[in-house]
């Protein structure tokens, strides 16, 4: 399910109106509320929030990682990243 | 269709950056992309370790577009390999060369783009996704332009 387009208006301005946003945010469709023109925070239907969080958990449950092999592997260097990635332009 | 064993260099690439040479690999449709569960395991360590959350999910996405070996290579194949490459690429060498493949596909050049290495691996080519890709292109136009 992909977010709805969404509204953004600052925080100074949702204020007075918090009741009606709290309304308009349901389901996928939420509210980024800004600072300074910035994004601050975002007021999202809490279901749509513990979906996401729900969604989230289950992606980081799935794993490829076998403990038994990671004596096999190895942490990349920063310069090898950079490296592999000038290489990689086509 | 060519088989083409993809190294960590690859995937990791391909995961953090979907503009270069190893994410264009994963959309040919004139190759068939395998790999380990070393490399799997390695690069899914460094992804957690190095790169965003959101690029486990590409990871994961690119995962599902390739077979997995699951066999490990001998011990003995993998010593074989030690003799002609550093200790740390020793396992997916031999993983290659056990592997039904066409092609290495690596971005350490350093490392696998050597006499030694390519020696060990023959018939099986080590290649840069840039150089398979030209390959694959010079293939395609040279059956195009075949005589009937």
């Amino acid at each position: 399910m992909n977010p709805q387009p969404m509204n953004i208006i600052p925080i100074t301005e949702a204020r007075s109106m918090i009741g009606e946003l709290t309304k308009q945010v349901s389901g996928n469709k939420y509210v980024i509320l800004t600072k300074g023109g910035k994004p601050k925070a975002a007021l999202v239907d809490v279901f749509y929030l513990q979906k996401l969080q729900n969604d989230l958990a289950k992606l980081y449950q799935k794993t490829y990682i076998d403990p038994s092999l990671l004596p096999y592997t190895r942490e990349f260097s920063d310069e090898e990243i950079k490296e592999w990635g000038k290489e990689d332009t086509l | 269709m060519k088989r083409v064993f993809v190294d960590s260099s690859v995937l990791f690439t391909a995961v953090n950056s979907p503009s270069g040479g190893s994410s264009q690999l994963f959309t040919l449709d004139t190759i068939h992309l395998l790999s380990s569960k070393v490399v799997l395991t390695e690069v899914e360590r460094n992804i957690r370790r190095k790169l965003h959350e959101y690029h486990l999910e590409r990871f994961l996405l690119l995962v599902s577009l390739m077979d997995i070996i699951i066999s490990k290579p001998s011990d003995t194949l993998i010593q074989k390999a030690r003799t002609v490459i550093v200790e740390k690429d020793a396992v997916i060498l031999a993983e290659a060369k056990q592997a039904k493949t066409d092609f290495l596909v690596t971005l350490d050049q350093k490392h696998f783009l050597q006499e030694p290495a390519m020696k060990f691996l023959h018939p099986k080519k080590i290649v840069t996704p840039k150089m398979l890709i030209e390959t694959l292109s010079r293939l395609k136009s040279t059956v195009i332009n075949k005589p009937a």
